[in-house]
């Protein structure tokens, strides 16, 4: 008989269950609920707070923040590891320097990402890594600065297919930086260097392109066992410049491709018949 | 083959290389000229240098127009032209002292157009 009513629900286990179970699953609900904050939020500009430097004081770490349309006079300093990301790539999204006299935006923490922003206006850099690992700098605008990026001694760092063209001295500087991969970025007609690596070693640097900046496209100086593949420095004073530096390996490099001087071979013996052509042509016509 | 006929797709790559072939005609029959030769490479001479000349104007525009002013490009630009009227003025006053050197001029001429179409290959 007792087993019958066991089984029907009414012994004392059974009541425990029946009078616990929904406080059970409320407090799971609740823990729930309160983890949320733990999990990376995403926080937008201007819409939940005014300027990106408040997004950034305000977000928590792996917390994205969406740059939305417009042009921000800040200088931003990211101390912890966030993801900042444009809503619609650099050309929409700019970041002005207030102080021309600061770094546009300060990346201070490991594993930040900065992507589809444009930063200008600084007379010290556009973009600055310093004693930072593992970040990466994806797909940005960085002129009209005195340096597009800058990286001080950071490594393990990605820096993509950005675009650092026009600032005063250097596209892109690394100072003291190790194992950084530096790829398909375009550094043009900057006031002095594309890319300056200094006292860096073991980077890989490839698939940049670097025209027409006022010295060289690429300069390493007391930079050792650098890999450097596939980057155009075409039309520069200098196309690259190795120095003070060994055990770099180069392959695939271009400061004077073919088509420079094919072209001009091909128009001067296309002068040449027009020339033949147009004697025949003006004999023909006064003979 | 399709990288080639990209270059083309900016005008100021069209006008110098246009610009060259016909710096490049003008110069094969100034030498004729200076040989002696006929009429024809007289006027063979004429068309093309100054059609040569409207274009090295319209480049110089494009680039004041796209560039706006920077000192050395302006420079360079006023020294090209001043290069073109140097030659012209020794062809019209043919005075024998300066004439023996016209070619080394029409030389430096077809030198310039090799260095408008260097810097205008797109990069």
């Amino acid at each position: 008989m007792n087993k019958l009513r066991c089984r029907r629900g009414s012994g004392p286990v059974n009541k425990f269950m029946k009078n616990r179970l929904p406080i059970a699953f409320l407090i799971i609900l609740f823990l729930l609920w309160s983890s949320v904050p733990l999990l990376a939020a995403t926080i937008n500009v201007p819409a939940d707070f005014k300027t990106v430097q408040e997004a950034v004081n305000a977000a928590s770490a792996n917390d994205t923040i969406v740059v939305g349309e417009g042009t921000y006079r800040e200088n931003i300093v990211v101390p912890k590891p966030l993801v900042i990301r444009s809503s619609k790539g650099p050309a929409h999204s700019v970041i002005h320097a207030f102080k021309i006299m600061a770094p546009v935006i300060t990346i201070a923490a490991d594993g930040v990402t900065v992507e589809g922003l444009s930063f200008t206006g600084s007379d010290v850099s556009g973009i600055t890594l310093s004693r930072v690992k593992n970040s990466s700098i994806i797909n940005n605008e960085a002129t009209g600065n005195w340096i597009g990026i800058t990286l001080r001694r950071s490594d393990g760092n990605r820096i993509s297919d950005n675009t650092a063209n026009l600032n005063k001295s250097y596209g892109i500087y690394m100072e003291y930086s190790n194992n950084n991969t530096v790829e398909r970025n375009t550094a043009n007609r900057n006031d002095d260097k594309g890319i300056f690596v200094s006292y860096s070693n073991g980077n890989t640097i490839k698939e940049n392109t670097l025209n027409l900046n006022a010295w060289e496209g690429m300069l390493l100086w007391v930079s050792n066992n650098n890999t450097i593949t596939d980057n155009r420095t075409l039309r520069n004073t200098f196309g690259m410049i190795i120095s003070e530096s060994s055990d770099n390996a180069l392959s695939g490099n271009t400061s004077f491709p073919n088509i420079f001087l094919i072209l001009p071979i091909l128009l001067i013996y296309i002068g040449i018949i027009s020339y033949l052509v147009q004697k025949n042509v003006l004999r023909f016509i006064y003979r | 083959m399709s990288e080639f006929f990209s270059l083309f797709t900016s005008i100021q790559t069209v006008i110098a290389s246009i610009g060259l072939i016909l710096a490049t005609s003008s110069f094969i029959s100034g030498l004729q000229l200076v040989k002696g030769a006929s009429f024809i490479e007289g006027r063979i001479h004429r068309i093309n240098g100054f059609s040569s000349i409207t274009l090295y104007t319209a480049l110089a525009v494009l680039a004041f127009a796209t560039e706006g002013l920077r000192i050395w490009s302006d420079l360079a630009w006023i020294t090209g032209f001043l290069v073109i009227l140097l030659k012209i003025s020794i062809v019209r006053k043919r005075r024998r002292r300066s004439f023996k050197y016209v070619s080394w001029i029409g030389g430096t001429l077809l030198l310039m157009w090799l260095f408008l179409v260097y810097i205008h290959i797109p990069v």
